[in-house]
């Protein structure tokens, strides 16, 4: 009987074929070559480090935005995650959220980490039983607190950024606080980069200050003519979130997308060495990096206090 | 003879065996003794190295939770991130601190709104917390709580601690409040999950800078803890316990009625392994302090009898043997027994020699660990000359150990106080002559030997020998000069004004309370000066916030070159400054600084290449006469500032009790104004405009009147201005428009014929914005066409920027709004913009209307100005009119609207509408 035992689990070992005792899906909700995205990737994998084998998974819904198509992929991803039966989850950005986790793998035996969602998850109805993970927050407090400091007495903002539902949802994280201060934010959601630049010039004579938002949406974006037009046409504050907007920005004061993939792998390492997904509570990001782009700030004539300069990075 | 030798040699050989016996005795207990001593040496150098590493790294936590600390103090508000960065460094540098944690007070009242800010912040599953069998439970309602909102590192498996509140552990509370009322730090009774060894040391935060001075002070105060985590295993990494020692650190709580806390219990796991029969045990108990904090320290060493070597001892047997043989055969042979007791002797000082070496070899591990420690060691022999210095102390004072050796402390380790550079005393000599532990003041710094200064944290403490006479000393400092200059950075930042560098608030009113302090003293007098610039706001305004801000700083530099040393200047913020004069000998100096303070700003600064005038008022309040507490001086002083400001700007003036009593009339009246809309105390009266050539009542301006409920009523003189100031106005001035749209429409629905509305709109209002809203908002409410609404304005809001105005007043105008210009004549009366402006007509200021039959000027500007707005196709309205001889010349001068008492004297709406039913009933009749 020992013998049989012993001739089955030698035999299930080589048939594994892995030097991994433990598996970890990465499901991304976009496409390798998505900046934010590839951040988040670098810093899941600078703390898995041979942990587990990490799997990756793209639903590509970035540059394919069609709901169906979106489904399509999280079926092929769930279809994959019955096959494999990984030991974790982790699950980057919105989409990943919406169309994978919440329909198939709620309350299931599959511990869930997700990163990446913007500002509040309360629509996809966290916290689950098998589900944790970190919310990102840009640092939009400290970013007003610029903007109140600079621009003399700002009571109208435009949100300049593609028509997408992670923009929207900012956009309203972004009205909500700057109302708090008393400052009206309007959005102007653009489709490709004809709009965007038009925009940006309107924006320029219209509103006290410009928030930028995220490109990521912009099929066509051509960084050459933003810069172009950025350096040619700003009379008025801009700022943004992003860190690779900084060039088109005169500040920006950014979350660090690592932050969020090293939360979320050490999350599913913890899950790996024994902790539930429900032990670990829900966080959000508490870093963040500031640029000044000193050549914009020197054509339009605004000025940023000095302290925010030295602390900066230099954007060219 | 065989039988008589016998005899003889018998007794010999018993005394002999008696005397080696003896000998053996003696020798073998001279060398017990001698290896006893020897161990027990050793023991006491291993004790004190084991203390002193302890020692050391139990100050250097204290030192970074009171670092901690003074972040909090200095920073109004200390964000996660802030925490992280501070947390990050000390965690760095010191291995053995595993965590730290940050919990405010929560009281009950509070708690539902500090946990949901918590959980809009992010952290959506946010609750303070207790633990029920090892899990994180929401706790259940206390009168307070200490939760964790800040713990670093913070990972993933250390995130569901966020909430737990400290004084859910029941046993924590008399700790805490221990730590409150002390104002120091305390070890808490709970244990470490893993090592079950308590290991949390907590200290208390309160509000303010400056810790309060009384316990009730401090109870009161309390606003948070910081917590520091030891890791027990880590702050025992390189010491050097043998084998066969264990090691037993106790905190000693402060109260009695409190049990020791075991913070480590270190016993090599062979240490219970050996035999107790076969050993002997040294024990050593010590008590030492670390700031506030006490601790015993054990340390227990077990000698095997195979750890000692007794090769002492054996010879000292064997000798003892032979001594007797010597004896034995002594009648033989005493010259040879002699040379070979000479050569047992020589083996024995061989014995001990090696002994000696073994010795020397634990001292020189005693070096290798000083010298691989970050804080710098100096020791000295009893009076006080340097015998040694490790590498951290030759990098730290400049002295290598051979050019230090053998002098003097005093040349060596020289410390002054770092900000007067006055020398201190050496710790060293207050050690020497006290005989006990003399730690550093706060402020002290070295001075090295290239003569670079460093702050320093330094304490010397006594060495002595077994029979306790003091030896030497032990001195041990590390630089702290980075920690200090950031306090410092952060202590000059939270007292001054960033931008012109000069005292802020709180270091006035420090510096004023001190100056209080001292003046029944000396029996002098203060000066109090409030001074704001005049009009400063149009500088910010017109030329933006860059030059408003230099203006600031050229300001500051001249009211410095003003007042002596000992006075103070202060920028509270915006335009607004404070001069402190102290110990006045004369009052006649204070009018004289005050009018030099207004000569200074006569001159133009020059910003920009341009050319700028402005102009200050100043309040002045004297210590005793107008107040013995800097509260009341500044108070009295921005009062007579006020009053200043009131009667024509660019002066000043003294205080005077006449003053407060205005201001609290302003006050009480700016509150009442505040509640007239919800009570329902403002009311609109209508005076009607009648068209001079048809005598048709062709419309009405909407006049404003206040029914105070005490005051009866208040005339718009009085609350108008006050409600532009306070910004009431613009609330006010858009239920004025309602009121006034939905009476017109209200005419208009009971079957009157149409008259136009007239609003008069405030210079606020008009800037605020949102006036094209308010317009919109109140015709859409009333249903009321835009061309039944007529605005007037003043002069002053379209001179002022009249850019702004011609796009405000485009879109009205767009709307079908009609504009006019009210009390035209009074003001800059450009014709300029007259033109500019797409206006319907303007309204001639009563003051002309009123002597327009008797003087000739008057007439005249009347003439000229209906002709004038004829000319620009503008109607001309004539207010004021109030007999008919002025009826009469206006009909002639083909004026085209008249209002005034001649008519009829402002209505309430009531009335108005009688008076429209009866005209249109004349009206009717006439036709």
């Amino acid at each position: 009987m020992d013998f049989l035992r012993a001739t089955t689990l030698f035999f299930g070992l080589l048939s594994t074929g892995s030097a991994f005792s433990a598996q970890c899906l990465y499901v991304s909700s976009y496409h390798t070559g998505y900046e934010w995205n590839d951040g988040i990737e670098r810093g899941i994998e600078s703390i898995i480090d041979n942990r587990c084998e990490l799997d990756k998974f793209y639903l590509d819904s970035k540059r394919n935005k069609d709901p169906d198509f979106i489904k399509s992929m999280a079926q092929k991803a769930m279809q994959h995650i019955e096959q494999t039966k990984p030991d974790v989850v982790i699950a980057c950005d919105d989409n990943a959220s919406k169309y994978l986790v919440v329909p198939y793998l709620k309350d299931s035996q599959t511990p869930v980490v997700f990163c990446g969602i913007n500002w509040t998850v309360k629509s996809y109805g966290y916290p689950f039983s098998n589900v944790t993970g970190i919310v990102e927050i840009s640092p939009i407090k400290q970013l007003i607190e610029q903007v109140t400091n600079t621009v003399d007495n700002p009571k109208h903002g435009i949100y300049l950024a593609p028509d997408v539902i992670s923009q929207r949802k900012e956009l309203e994280l972004n009205k909500g606080l700057y109302a708090k201060q008393g400052i009206q934010v309007r959005p102007h959601f653009v489709q490709n980069m004809t709009e965007w630049v038009q925009a940006y010039k309107q924006a320029n004579n219209e509103a006290d200050f410009i928030i930028i938002g995220n490109n990521g949406g912009i099929n066509d974006w051509d960084a050459n003519l933003a810069r172009e037009t950025t350096n040619q046409f700003s009379r008025v504050f801009t700022v943004t979130n992003y860190e690779w907007m900084a060039p088109f920005a005169m500040l920006a004061m950014t979350k660090i997308a690592e932050e969020q993939g090293e939360w979320s792998a050490q999350s599913a390492m913890a899950i790996l060495d024994g902790l539930a997904a429900s032990q670990i509570p829900i966080v959000v990001n508490r870093r963040w990096n500031i640029y000044v782009n000193q050549q914009i700030l020197q054509k339009s004539g605004v000025q940023l206090a000095p302290h925010i300069i030295n602390k900066a990075v230099k954007v060219k | 003879m065989g039988k008589e030798y016998s005899k003889k040699s018998l007794p010999l050989s018993s005394i002999a065996l008696v005397l080696g016996i003896f000998c053996t005795a003696s020798l073998t207990t001279l060398a017990i003794n001698n290896l006893i001593k020897h161990e027990e040496e050793a023991y006491a150098n291993e004790v004190t190295l084991v203390k002193d590493i302890l020692t050391q790294r139990l100050s250097a936590i204290e030192e970074v939770l009171h670092s901690v600390k003074v972040l909090f103090n200095a920073s109004n508000h200390v964000d996660a991130n802030e925490f992280r960065i501070l947390s990050e460094d000390a965690l760095n540098r010191h291995q053995y601190i595993k965590s730290f944690q940050f919990m405010p007070l929560v009281i009950q009242k509070e708690r539902d709104n500090f946990e949901q800010k918590i959980r809009d912040e992010g952290y959506f599953t946010f609750s303070i917390t207790e633990t029920i069998n090892g899990k994180y439970l929401a706790s259940a309602q206390k009168e307070r709580y200490f939760p964790i909102i800040y713990q670093e590192p913070f990972t993933p498996t250390e995130a569901e601690k966020l909430g737990f509140d400290l004084l859910s552990e029941a046993k924590n509370e008399a700790y805490i409040m221990q730590a409150i009322d002390s104002s120091e730090s305390v070890i808490l009774p709970i244990k470490d999950s893993r090592t079950k060894l308590t290991n949390t040391l907590v200290k208390p935060l309160y509000a303010g800078k400056d810790t309060p001075k009384t316990i009730s002070n401090r109870r009161h105060s309390v606003n948070g803890l910081i917590a520091l985590i030891i890791d027990n295993k880590k702050i025992l990494n390189d010491i050097p316990i043998a084998e066969n020692m264990a090691l037993q650190l106790e905190s000693i709580p402060p109260l009695l009625s409190q049990n020791k806390q075991i913070i480590l219990d270190h016993t090599h796991k062979n240490f219970n392994a050996q035999k107790i029969s076969s050993a002997f045990m040294l024990n050593n108990e010590s008590v030492f302090t670390i700031s506030s904090l006490k601790f015993e320290l054990k340390i227990n060493k077990k000698l095997a009898w195979t750890d000692t070597n007794y090769g002492q001892v054996i010879a000292a047997g064997v000798a003892g043997i032979v001594i007797t043989g010597l004896i034995l055969l002594l009648a033989r042979s005493v010259t040879s027994k002699a040379d070979d007791l000479q050569r047992r002797n020589q083996e024995i000082k061989e014995l001990v020699e090696q002994r000696t070496r073994e010795l020397a070899l634990e001292k020189d591990r005693a070096h290798v660990t000083l010298a691989s420690i970050s804080d710098g060691v100096i020791t000295t022999n009893a009076d006080g000359i340097v015998e040694y210095l490790n590498p951290a102390a030759e990098k730290i004072t400049g002295w290598s150990q051979q050019d230090a050796f053998d002098k003097s402390i005093d040349e060596i380790f020289i410390v002054i106080n770092e900000k007067t550079k006055k020398t201190q005393t050496n710790p060293v000599h207050e050690c020497l002559s006290s005989n006990k532990i003399i730690a550093l003041p706060d402020s002290s710094a070295l001075v090295d030997q290239k003569n670079q200064i460093q702050a320093i944290e330094a304490s010397a403490a006594p060495i002595s020998d077994e029979n306790q006479n003091q030896t030497g000393t032990v001195l041990v400092f590390h630089d702290v000069s980075q920690a200090r200059r950031m306090a410092q950075q952060m202590t000059y930042q939270a007292t001054h004004d960033a931008l012109t560098g000069l005292p802020n608030r709180t270091l006035l009113m420090d510096r004023l309370k001190q100056t209080i302090s001292r003046a029944p003293w000396n029996k002098k007098h203060i000066a109090v000066m409030f001074l704001d610039l005049d009009r400063f706001k149009l500088v910010n305004d017109t030329l933006g916030h860059d030059v408003g801000d230099e203006l600031l700083c050229q300001v500051a530099d001249r009211m410095k070159a003003c007042i002596r040393d000992g006075d103070t200047i202060s920028r509270l913020g915006g335009d607004e400054f404070v001069v402190v004069l102290a110990d006045l000998a004369a009052m006649e100096d204070v009018p004289k600084i005050a009018q030099k303070f207004i000569d200074a700003m006569a001159s133009p600064f020059i910003l920009e290449s341009q050319e700028l005038f402005i102009t200050t008022s100043i309040g002045i309040g004297i210590y005793p006469n107008h107040g013995n507490t800097p509260f009341t001086l500044m108070k009295n002083a921005d009062t007579a500032m006020y009053q200043a400001k009131s009667s024509g700007r660019n002066n000043f003036l003294f205080y005077d009790a006449d003053m407060s009593s205005l201001d609290e009339k302003r006050l009480s009246l700016e509150t009442d104004l505040r509640r007239a809309l919800e009570r329902n105390e403002l009311e609109l009266y209508y005076q009607p405009q009648i068209d001079i050539n048809t005598n048709q009542l062709i419309g009405a301006e909407a006049l404003l009147r206040w029914n105070h409920s005490s005051l009866g009523l208040v005339s718009p003189m009085d609350f108008i201005p006050l409600a532009e100031e306070t910004g009431l106005i613009i609330p006010i001035g858009q239920w004025v428009m309602e009121q006034a749209c939905t009476q017109a429409k209200t005419w208009q629905d009971n079957g009157f014929k149409p008259i136009r509305i007239a609003v008069n709109i405030a210079h606020r209002q008009f800037n605020s914005g949102s006036l094209e809203l308010d317009v919109k908002r109140a015709l859409g409410k009333s249903n009321l066409d835009a061309s039944w609404l007529e605005l007037e304005l003043t002069e002053g809001i379209l001179a002022e920027d009249s850019n702004n105005a011609i796009d405000t007043l485009d879109v009205l105008e767009k709307m079908g709004i009609q504009l006019s210009i009210d009390d035209f004549g009074t003001g800059y009366s450009s014709f300029a913009y007259l033109k500019r402006f797409p206006l319907h007509a303007l309204k001639v200021d009563r003051c002309f209307v009123k002597d327009i039959t008797s003087k000739k000027d008057d007439a005249a500007i009347c003439s000229a100005i209906i002709a004038m707005a004829h000319n620009l196709n503008l109607r001309v309205v004539a207010e004021g009119v109030e007999d008919e001889e002025q009826l009469v010349f206006l009909k002639q001068n083909d004026c085209d609207y008249v209002q005034g008492f001649y008519y009829s004297r402002p209505l309430p709406a009531e009335d108005f509408t009688k008076m429209l039913a009866q005209r249109e009933v004349t009206s009717s009749n006439i036709s």
